[in-house]
């Protein structure tokens, strides 16, 4: 029994609330829900994390054998061989290879032909592809989606089993009295990311000072990105923070219009100056396209560019390699109790312990969750987005 | 192709998935009736952002447990009360209908002594290492997930978990769990 089991234990009497009990929330909710449905442009939702699965195994591993479950850093070595996909790889320019590549997208985007913002009724044809790894995606593997959206969000069509669907969202005019950033923040649609990109300074300090302050005005930087196709943790720096704000709008435009050209170069070069920016090139989006990966955590999370246009065509995310290992289930108590043991001599030896932990993944008495490093496991792309006269256009 | 979270149906997906276990996780803190109103506003917070977050990418829970985190930092105070309450009376406000004397059973005598040094360690706890170690106890996330659910970095999860435990061992007599280990109670 180990301090843990007793805090699992403590209060584990209190019951799970019956449905009488959520049902006044339930109601609650889907009374505000249905007044209120706004406009979510963002990648479509299609599966949720098979977690529960995950937890439940935990659960029966906890039960047959005590439960163990150590996070362990792993040695970099054992994923630099052969890891193509290694963010850390050649491939992985420094800040100064990145800081000339977003200069040059800046350029380029910059003689891009300057569209008029588009009536907010404007139907637009999305149609976007996916990578999932399984586990992290469901259905794992390569899916594709098609959508059609009105550039203010107001509208949303899709097909159902072949019939044409339309839905009217309250979400598009209601952003009255608000600034742009700020109509961005209450609802991301085409229209407020364009608004909200035009809206910023072309000076790269100003610009991501007035990033940083929609960033607070929304309640802090987690709040905007932790957890999305952005980025799949929380940002570390203030750096991070801003990077992620800009490409959750350079990414929402991109499901519209793209941005103004002017304003679109602006946010590459303030991006150039986010100290720890990398990018990556030679690799390939989730639609089949050769693109150029921009990050600022490492190539953990990556803004993915057309390598000619430097328009945003995808995002995708990479595994940290950095996760929980968990017992095998069927090991013997006794077997249990002497790695706990051992696992607890190495005390404050943590390259040591790793290293055991490595040696019981590959004897099979333990598992470990995550990937190595670099594995890809989410990438998402926009196969083609235009503008069409109505919603099943193609 | 199943509809975002703009759909009624999917929100309500959403908490049919997730409501139950959410609910519990803060009724073991904070008592059921604080349970109801948390965990109705935490489901409407998450509507209102919902367009900050994809649904196909992550399990939602770490998303929700850090709301609630957010909405229950209000009653931390709340909770410090009745876990010391506990701890000097052996009877826990938070199960308010669980009024069981010590005396009536040896061993629950005993259980009892253990739990009343763990309340005691609980509201010993600062607020941000109580909420990991019992997200990890009680809500079973990954230190990843909890690292998302608190926007914290996972060295600082560990650090705080690190810490938490060692502290709850020292209240708990010194107790090794790897001590404990070679007499296993299965």
């Amino acid at each position: 029994v180990t301090d843990l089991d007793l805090i699992r234990d403590f209060r584990a009497d209190v019951p799970t609330p019956d449905d009488a009990r959520l049902a006044a929330g339930r109601a609650q909710l889907l009374t505000i829900v249905r007044a209120e449905r706004r406009f979510r442009h963002r990648p479509r939702s299609r599966s949720w994390r098979l977690a529960g699965l995950v937890a439940t195994a935990a659960a029966a591993v906890a039960i047959a054998v005590g439960f163990l479950v150590v996070s362990a850093t792993r040695p970099a070595a054992r994923h630099m061989a052969g890891a193509a996909a290694s963010p850390s790889a050649s491939s992985v320019s420094p800040a100064e290879t990145a800081a000339r590549i977003l200069m040059t997208a800046a350029s380029t985007v910059t003689r891009a032909p300057v569209k008029s913002e588009p009536v907010p009724g404007q139907w637009i044809y999305h149609k976007t592809v996916q990578y999932g790894r399984p586990g992290v995606v469901s259905p794992a593997g390569v899916s594709t989606g098609e959508e059609w959206v009105t550039f203010a969000g107001s509208r949303t069509a899709y097909y159902r089993g072949g019939q044409l669907i339309v839905h009217d969202t309250a979400g598009g005019a209601r952003a009255t009295g608000l600034s742009p950033m700020a109509a961005f923040n209450a609802n991301a649609t085409p229209k407020t990311a364009y608004d909200a990109i035009a809206s910023l300074p072309t000076a790269p300090d100003a610009l991501l000072a007035a990033v940083g302050h929609a960033i607070a005005q929304d309640g802090g930087i987690a709040n905007v990105t932790a957890g999305s196709p952005v980025s799949a943790v929380a940002p570390k720096t203030k750096g991070q923070g801003e990077f992620n704000y800009l490409v959750l709008l350079l990414w929402n435009a991109a499901g519209g219009v793209g941005a103004p050209p002017a304003a679109q170069a602006a946010a590459y070069r303030a991006m150039a100056t986010i100290p720890g920016v990398t990018t990556q090139q030679g690799i390939t989006d989730a639609a089949g396209a050769k693109a150029i990966g921009v990050s600022a955590d490492g190539g953990y999370d990556q803004l993915l560019l057309d390598p000619v246009t430097y328009q945003v065509t995808g995002l995708r995310q990479l595994s940290t390699g950095i996760g929980p290992i968990t017992l095998a289930p069927g090991l013997s108590p006794a077997a249990v109790n002497q790695i706990s043991a051992k696992i607890a001599s190495f005390r404050g030896n943590i390259a040591a312990r790793d290293k055991y932990l490595q040696e019981l993944v590959a004897k099979h008495q333990a598992i470990e969750r995550e990937p190595p490093r670099g594995t890809l496991d989410l990438s998402l792309a926009y196969a083609a987005v235009m503008e069409v006269a109505n919603p099943g256009a193609r | 192709m199943q509809r975002s979270l703009q759909d009624a149906e999917a929100f309500a997906g959403l908490y049919d998935r997730h409501a139950a276990a959410l609910h519990r996780y803060v009724a073991r803190r904070l008592g059921d009736s604080a349970a109801d109103d948390i965990v109705a506003e935490a489901f409407l917070d998450a509507f209102r952002r919902r367009h900050k977050y994809d649904f196909r990418v992550r399990d939602a829970r770490p998303w929700l447990y850090g709301i609630a985190a957010n909405l229950m930092g209000k009653h931390s105070r709340a909770e410090v009360r009745m876990l010391r309450a506990y701890a000097r009376t052996g009877r826990d406000p938070v199960r308010a209908g669980d009024a069981v004397s010590g005396a009536e059973i040896d061993g629950r005598l005993s259980a009892q002594a253990i739990q009343r040094d763990l309340a005691a360690a609980l509201a010993a706890l600062a607020a941000a290492d109580r909420d990991v170690l019992l997200m990890v106890a009680w809500a079973d996330l990954s230190y990843r997930e909890v690292a998302a659910a608190l926007h914290i970095p996972v060295g600082t999860v560990r650090s705080r978990l690190h810490r938490a435990r060692a502290k709850v061992r020292t209240a708990l007599g010194g107790y090794d769990p790897t001590a404990l280990r070679e007499e296993p109670v299965q």
